[in-house]
């Protein structure tokens, strides 16, 4: 009985692992496409259309766009997130686990309504859309992973360490700057290229707090996609899976990606 | 880790610990107050206010409640929501399993595919379900080739592919909290009860799945709240043709321009997922004590 169970598992979780990378498989086919549609098979392997978006000014402007709102983004989420986590770890459990709350509270509320929040707030303020007023949207989303990654790095790290520093003489500066610190390198990475993509990839702030001036990669593949279904988008769209994936890849070398999304991996057992 | 041995971890080089604290927590808590509080008030005010900037407090609402078409849009907002939900715990829950068995040859693969899309842009895997679900695309392709029926299905634009893609948007979500509450189950506790004579499937019934509950319900939470307000997928997916709630705050706040309205779109939005959130929190809260009480 058990032996059926666990080879119906076996075969249930195979048919939806194919599931689950399905449509990003589709999206990186297709965009490979020599053809002028989208084609199934593709009919040949060709990366005209990938030179078709780098060549074209305003992908790669909305591109650069994109990298600069992500990069402000990313900063801005470790001054506010890295002093905020370490605050948490030092206060009192209760009071702690209330500002946590507090902290995370952004992932709670529909993201499209701190996107029509700023966008009156900006209005009412005659600020006019920019880098700027989007890269103030997505902090506030990459915020919370920053003091989440920063705490879960640090919840390993044991205070007897850290005493121990100051017991051997060490000056409490350098005790932060040698022991702490280092100790929740892996939260801050982990914390920083998620506030990278999450500033990437998101449409429903960048939608309400840009304008045809500043023009986010996303928000513009978003109004691509909505009028064409072309190997172009798909191209655009696999430029984003490409850097998520590499993104990917450089967490899993530095924090384990188990350990970011909360489950045991294999390699700590 | 005790509270008394966290204090004044790792920050003992700031000059006095209340200051100190304090100082850490300012520019988060200020950020927070102006960008994310302000706002949100603004919402709720204006939500309340009628064009000409009065507050006659039910204008908006009242349009809302006694149009059918917007009725309907909030309807098919939640019918969605929960339907893909069921569907994601039914879904997520053998993934889960398979997950927490470190035994597992493919976990590794399994877990790669499961967690990867949570960092994959919504719009570039919704766009792989357009293809997918279009007229010509894989779907059709594989029915007509298979010779499993000849009339091409639509899917794109209809609710069901919405579910569809929906579900598997929101999957990880499901996933992850289930997998770590089946990795906090001691395995001793499986053992007694096969020892007490249970079958795999009643232990599995009377002890695995209570167990896990908690996981199930947070997940089912965090999929309900991110189904009820995506945006991307119902715009691609559904379009004009079935919009749903983020589409119409969307529509009425940036091509309408009636802010007042779109307002109060969105409060009747945040107030019905966090109807979910709050149910999540008061029943976990009460689960909690009685696991306290009991021990």
């Amino acid at each position: 009985m058990q032996r059926y169970v666990d080879k119906l598992i076996s075969g249930y979780v195979a048919l939806l692992t194919v599931a689950m990378v399905l449509p990003t498989v589709v999206v990186l086919i297709a965009s490979l496409t020599p053809r002028e549609y989208l084609a199934f098979p593709p009919g040949g392997l060709s990366f005209r259309w990938y030179g078709a978006v780098f060549e074209s000014g305003v992908w790669m402007s909305a591109l650069w766009v994109s990298i600069r709102i992500a990069t402000l983004v990313t900063i801005a989420a470790l001054l506010l997130g890295i002093p905020a986590a370490l605050a948490l770890r030092a206060a009192k459990s209760r009071i702690s686990a209330t500002l946590q709350a507090v902290f995370l509270s952004p992932l709670m509320i529909p993201s499209i309504l701190i996107g029509l929040g700023l966008l009156r707030f900006f209005d009412e303020m005659h600020v006019r859309p920019s880098v700027a007023t989007v890269a103030i949207g997505h902090t506030l989303l990459a915020t919370p992973y920053v003091i989440r990654y920063v705490l879960a790095g640090l919840a390993g790290v044991d205070p007897a360490l850290e005493r121990a520093a100051g017991i051997l003489g060490a000056g409490k500066w350098r005790t932060f700057s040698k022991v702490t610190f280092p100790l929740m390198r892996h939260g801050i990475v982990a914390g920083a290229l998620f506030s990278f993509i999450i500033s990437l990839d998101d449409v429903n702030i960048a939608l309400f707090l840009s304008d045809i001036r500043v023009v986010p990669f996303s928000v513009k593949l978003m109004s691509h996609v909505e009028q064409n279904a072309d190997p172009l988008g798909a191209a655009v769209a696999s430029v984003l899976v490409l850097i998520a994936l590499a993104v990917l890849f450089v967490c899993d070398r530095i924090a384990g990606i188990d350990w970011m999304f909360g489950i045991k991996g294999s390699r700590h057992e | 880790m005790t509270a008394g041995a966290t204090d004044k971890a790792g920050i003992s080089w700031l000059p006095g610990r209340q200051a100190g604290l304090a100082l850490l927590l300012a520019p988060a808590l200020v950020y927070y107050f102006v960008v994310l509080f302000l706002p949100q008030l603004e919402i709720a005010t204006a939500s309340l206010m009628a064009a000409d900037g009065r507050f006659p407090v039910d204008t908006n609402f009242r349009r809302f409640v006694t149009d059918p078409f917007f009725l309907s849009i909030l309807w098919r907002t939640v019918r969605l929501s929960v339907i893909s939900t069921l569907l994601a715990v039914i879904v997520a829950y053998p993934i889960a399993i398979y997950l927490s068995q470190p035994w597992r040859r493919w976990r590794a693969v399994v877990a790669f595919a499961v967690i990867t899309p949570i960092m994959i842009s919504a719009v570039a895997r919704s766009y792989g379900w357009v293809i997918i679900l279009g007229p010509a695309g894989l779907l059709n392709q594989a029915i007509t080739g298979l010779h499993l029926g000849t009339d091409p299905q639509h899917l794109l634009y209809t609710e069901t592919g919405l579910v569809i893609a929906l579900t598997h948007l929101h999957l990880p979500f499901m996933v992850l909290p289930i997998t770590a509450a089946l990795q906090q189950i001691d395995p001793s506790i499986l053992r007694a009860s096969r020892i007490l004579g249970a079958g795999s499937m009643r232990t599995f019934w009377r002890v695995t799945l209570p167990l896990t509950l908690p996981g199930i319900t947070a997940g089912a939470t965090i999929v309900f709240c991110l189904n009820g307000s995506s945006f991307v997928t119902p715009a691609l997916i559904g379009g004009a043709r079935i919009p749903m709630m983020s589409f119409l705050i969307y529509q009425q706040g940036l091509d309408v321009r009636d802010w007042n309205f779109a307002s109060a779109v969105a409060i009747v939005l945040l107030l019905s997922t966090s109807t979910i959130v709050i149910a999540h929190l008061i029943w976990s809260g009460r689960r909690q004590r009685r696991a306290a009480g009991a021990a």
